[in-house]
């Protein structure tokens, strides 16, 4: 419960950052030159970052950027890669799985193959690796595209197993005695069946989507500056935070509380479903 | 089950050599172009001509693969350059003046090192923690123990590595920042420069194993076979540890294989936040100077070690479980 609330308010802010920033005052990239001291190398001014009444996060080294306010921005970007990509993976799967393992046969063999051969990917080596040679794309479909490929495979493989062990129960005999056609045995008999496992995999898919997109920024190879992204801001943030530690443990702790919240989210979901679970 | 392995080890051939053909196509259809960096900024279009054919980058495609594939079994001269290349020959990198090979081989002690130690770490913290949170089920223990598992999945790790770094090294002066030395030639210098890296890393996947062991060892211990045990009055230490945590084991093995396969690219972060010389770090590097020979070469040897870790993993279900027959 407390997880659902801490997701929705982080959606909230993220969706409201032009109102919010309209508020404070600071757009993401309005330089302040008066918070920072340059004579201490464009440190901000004022412990803990800059963080007071004018800059609620603190500011960001050298340019004054209002902190806030590209959490904020940063966030959306965030936020929408990783539920994008999640979309587009959980659909992906959701299909194939259900085309493998309802067919069979060549179907199955193919897209088993593929699943096989895209899990044997090192992933983010190879992820990285376009990222950087592919230059005059948008780095934001860019980003779902590259992180929908190799993640629909783990969806895949959930929908193909359950489908295999649902596909000969009573129920799904019956209604293909009774006459129904494939695509309504598929619909209305085993994709209910399948909306427990998904809906616990997809809130676990959006921090880790997050994550991977923060680590790739990070890495240099995800969201372009001016755009600001989390992972990014940790990237700047490196070099400074043995002087201002908490330019770099804001963006982090956004991080860390998005993950934490789908998380129990997830958790809370699975309990809900499996009627077997004692909650802890 | 000799049989068995035979038929996943050309199963992994057959991958590896898509992912290969793919890789390959990728980089070399990609507009950047490796002759233009090599030729330097005051590149003439006839310099640049035969700086391509140097490179052996003016052949088809088709013949480039083909000689880079017979490269890695016989070795082979690059381009007309006159640059030998022994077997194993996974290219050149002209940015290092080095064959690709040797660059991994110089790196990999570092990354296995690294992988290693950590493994150990968090697969020991992570089955014990998971133990004593399970046995004392409900408990204060166990509440701090999911707890602190669920904190540390989810704080990132920049800021676990930039934590040890102020604290310790920084702050507490405890440790030098990290300097790698060769475990042979300092051990002592190896486990100082390792030791903040490999705690990084356990807790990125310590608390996994934790949450993993507290819940298949609660499943485990309610089945009817452990009241069995324990009625035919065997000590509660043979219990929990001969029948209880040995049936845990798989889920637990399955995931450390692919843990493990994968921590080449997953230490990537924990290598550059540390500026430890490894894979990962040589791969960072070689991105940045879209050095792509090492970037495949990176990729065909991170691939090798997820594809063989699966095959270890399940050839090590027979002997875990019995029961697992091979087909």
């Amino acid at each position: 419960m407390a997880g659902l609330v801490v997701v929705l308010i982080l959606v909230l802010l993220a969706a409201l950052a032009p109102v919010i920033t309209a508020w404070t005052g600071w757009a993401p990239e309005t330089f302040d030159k008066t918070a920072i001291d340059p004579n201490m190398g464009g440190l901000p001014k004022g412990a803990w970052g800059g963080i007071g009444t004018e800059h609620l996060l603190g500011v960001e080294p050298v340019t004054g950027r209002d902190v806030l306010s590209r959490i904020l921005y940063g966030g959306q970007i965030s936020l929408l890669i990783a539920m994008l990509a999640t979309a587009i993976t959980v659909v992906t799967g959701l299909v194939l799985g259900l085309l493998a393992g309802f067919l069979g046969g060549w179907a199955d063999t193919v897209i088993s193959r593929i699943m096989d051969l895209l899990m044997s990917f090192p992933s983010l080596i190879f992820m990285i690796a376009i990222l950087s040679v592919v230059r005059d794309v948008n780095r934001i479909v860019l980003l779902v595209a590259v992180l929908s490929v190799f993640g629909w495979t783990v969806v895949a493989r959930i929908v193909r197993g359950q489908v295999l062990t649902i596909k000969h129960r009573e129920y799904v005999e019956a209604a293909r005695v009774g006459g129904g056609m494939t695509g309504y045995i598929l619909l209305k008999e085993i994709l209910p069946g399948l909306t427990a496992p998904i809906l616990v995999y997809a809130t676990q898919a959006v921090p880790a989507y997050v994550g991977a997109e923060a680590a790739l920024s990070f890495l240099g190879v995800g969201v372009r500056p001016p755009t600001p992204s989390w992972g990014q801001m940790i990237n700047n943030a490196r070099g400074w935070f043995m002087t201002d530690p908490v330019y770099l443990a804001v963006p982090c702790a956004f991080l860390g509380l998005t993950v934490l919240a789908c998380t129990l989210l997830g958790d809370g979901l699975r309990d809900a479903f499996d009627p077997k679970a004692v909650r802890a | 089950m000799i049989v068995y392995a035979l038929r996943r080890l050309g199963a992994i051939a057959l991958i590896m050599l898509v992912i290969c053909a793919i890789t390959f196509a990728i980089f070399y259809l990609l507009p950047d172009d490796p002759a233009l960096d090599a030729c330097g900024k005051s590149c003439t279009s006839a310099r640049l001509a035969d700086v391509r054919h140097a490179m052996g980058l003016d052949q088809p495609v088709l013949t480039q693969f083909l000689s880079y594939l017979s490269g890695i079994f016989a070795g082979r001269t690059l381009g007309t350059s006159g640059l030998d290349c022994a077997a194993p020959c996974f290219g050149y990198s002209w940015q290092y003046a080095s064959p690709v090979w040797d660059l991994l081989l110089d790196r990999l002690g570092v990354s296995a090192s690294l992988a290693a130690g950590a493994a150990v770490l968090w697969l020991v913290v992570g089955v014990l923690l998971g133990l004593m949170a399970a046995l004392r089920k409900g408990s204060l223990l166990d509440r701090g123990i999911v707890l602190s598992a669920l904190a540390t999945t989810s704080a990132p790790v920049y800021l676990i590595a930039a934590l040890l770094i102020y604290f310790v090294i920084l702050q507490g002066e405890l440790l030098p920042f990290p300097d790698y030395q060769p475990v042979l030639d300092n051990p002592a210098a190896w486990v100082a420069s390792l030791i903040l890296p490999w705690i990084t890393l356990a807790a990125l996947y310590a608390a996994m194993y934790i949450r993993l062991t507290r819940a298949s060892m609660i499943e485990t211990m309610a089945e009817p076979y452990i009241r069995t045990a324990r009625a035919k009055g065997l000590p509660e230490r043979t219990v929990v540890v001969k029948h209880g945590l040995r049936s845990t084991m798989t889920p637990i093995l399955t995931i450390f294989g692919i843990d493990l396969g994968g921590l080449l690219a997953g230490a990537m972060i924990t290598e550059t936040m540390f500026g430890l010389p490894g894979l990962g770090k040589l791969t960072f590097d070689a991105i940045g100077k879209s050095d792509q020979p090492v970037v495949l070469g990176v990729t065909l040897l991170a691939a090798l070690f997820i594809t063989l870790a699966n095959l270890v993993v399940d050839l090590l279900y027979g002997v875990i479980d019995p029961r697992v027959r091979y087909a």
